[in-house]
């Protein structure tokens, strides 16, 4: 590894100055999962490394008056599994924490960092999309609020402009009837990371949802919203609309063909897992095909 | 890495051959290049920067048209390196132009891809998605830049 300096500032607002000084040579780590392994391939060979794991306010889960959830984006993913609040009101996301990676990575690693870095091949992006959460972004020059639809511009790219950090995660204030699945498919059992991924997140009684999102993710480049799960809103769940949506979905999707799969066995995996899914959320008897 | 890919350009096989040969069209369309200069009439010195999450690299790319029907198809080899990451990237690439219904042009290319050093550390999977990913942002650039030419 090359030498750089590296700070540990103990607030935001230090931590944006040094990166606003440092300018492009300057990174930030948070748990440094992903960046330590690009330091020491010498993939990257910043002059200086800005650690988060002084901040306190970047830490902590809390629910503000509004019924908002506010999960700081150094909480990692073993404090989100372990989390009463997120357990309690998005069940889904605090199961997701617990299968996603392995041990170690979920003890060490941070959701904010897992979003800023942007792998497609990851669990949270697309569970959070479902679910409509946000991000809030932080500089020298003040606060973003962003959906996760504007986070997550492209393959390994998001809306994080030089300079900026990403401060915390919200959950919107839990709905009535609010009700999430997440299923993930692993290539094979030993793999960690998620060949595919099907989030969807439902509001009103699941005999009539009012709202339904239904997300695809680690198949795509960047998770994708499937319009056509909107037919399953204000109507009662068949079998023959789920079958509908699932096919609907696996062709909305532009897949990744890479090592782990290629794209039309993405494609089929999705329209399985997604009608599984959605069989299993709504209570239906599921599809085996 | 073997690159292969098409798509139906909105013009004529002679305007989309001008096109494709044009430095300063390919400057403003080819995603990431930073800057292309012209060192005679069949070789190219491009500088083109691609970034896949926090890693950056810069490769400046000496190429050479080695072989050429005009309007029809050509074959270019090239290399360079990125000194920063020590790596090295050599290319071997046809391009082939048909004439298509309606006035159109399908346009192929076929391209073997090497890449050496750190980068190559990054992973072959993400190189290839990236590439697919420029292809799309590159063939929406050309077809905009025809579609505004027409219009
Ligand atoms: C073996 C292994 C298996 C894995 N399996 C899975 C899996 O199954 N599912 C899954 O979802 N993930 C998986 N991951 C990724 C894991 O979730 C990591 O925790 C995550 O990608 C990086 O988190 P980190 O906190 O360690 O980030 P770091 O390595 O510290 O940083 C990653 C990048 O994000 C930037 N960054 C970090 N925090 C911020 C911030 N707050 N604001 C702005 N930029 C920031 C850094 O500058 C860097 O570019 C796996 C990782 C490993 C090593």
């Amino acid at each position: 590894m090359h030498d750089f300096d590296y700070l540990e500032p103990e607030t935001i607002d230090a931590a944006c100055a040094a990166l606003a000084a440092g300018g492009e040579d300057t990174r930030i780590m948070a748990g440094g999962t992903a960046l330590i392994l690009a330091l020491r391939q010498r993939l990257v060979m910043p002059l200086r490394v800005v650690s988060l794991s002084r901040i306190a306010e970047l830490r902590g889960i809390h629910q503000a008056d509004s019924g908002e959830i506010s999960i700081g984006a150094c909480v990692r993913h073993a404090d989100v599994a372990q989390s009463p609040l997120v357990a309690g009101h998005y069940p889904m996301l605090a199961h997701l924490a617990s299968v996603l990676a392995n041990p170690q990575v979920r003890n060490q690693g941070t959701l904010g960092g897992n979003l800023s870095y942007a792998d497609p091949s990851t669990d949270p992006p697309g569970c959070l999309l479902a679910i409509g959460a946000q991000v809030v972004l932080r500089s020298v020059a003040g606060e973003r609020r962003l959906s996760m639809e504007e986070f997550l511009v492209d393959y390994f790219e998001t809306a994080l402009q030089p300079g900026e950090l990403l401060a915390r995660i919200i959950l919107p204030a839990p709905a009535a009837g609010a009700h999430g699945t997440y299923a993930r498919h692993l290539r094979t059992a030993a793999e960690h990371r998620p060949m595919a991924n099907v989030s969807i997140f439902s509001a009103g009684s699941l005999a009539r949802p009012k709202k339904v999102r239904l997300v695809v993710a680690a198949a795509t480049p960047v998770p994708v919203l499937i319009e056509a799960a909107r037919m399953l809103e204000d109507a009662m769940p068949t079998c023959a609309a789920i079958e509908a949506v699932a096919s609907a979905a696996a062709m909305a999707i532009e897949p990744l063909s890479d090592a782990r799969a290629d794209g039309e066995y993405r494609r089929t995996v999705v329209r399985v897992l997604a009608a599984r899914s959605l069989a299993g959320h709504f209570g239906l008897p599921g599809d085996a095909s | 890495m073997r690159i292969e890919k098409q798509a139906l350009l909105g013009a004529s096989t002679e305007r989309a051959w001008a096109l494709l040969l044009d430095p300063v069209v390919m400057a403003a369309c080819v995603p990431g290049m930073a800057s292309i200069e012209v060192i005679s009439d069949t070789e190219y010195l491009a500088t083109i920067k691609v970034r896949i999450s926090f890693v950056s690299a810069s490769f400046r790319i000496r190429t050479t048209i080695v072989d050429q029907r005009p309007s029809v198809w050509l074959r270019s080899v090239g290399t360079g390196e990125d000194s920063a990451l020590a790596s090295t990237l050599r290319h071997d690439t046809q391009i082939a132009l048909e004439p298509a219904p309606e006035g159109q042009t399908l346009f192929r290319v076929e391209s073997d891809v090497e890449v050496l050093g750190r980068v190559g550390a990054f992973g072959l999977s993400a190189m290839k998605t990236k590439a697919d990913r420029l292809w799309d942002a590159f063939v929406e650039a050309l077809q905009s830049r025809l579609a505004a030419e027409a219009g």
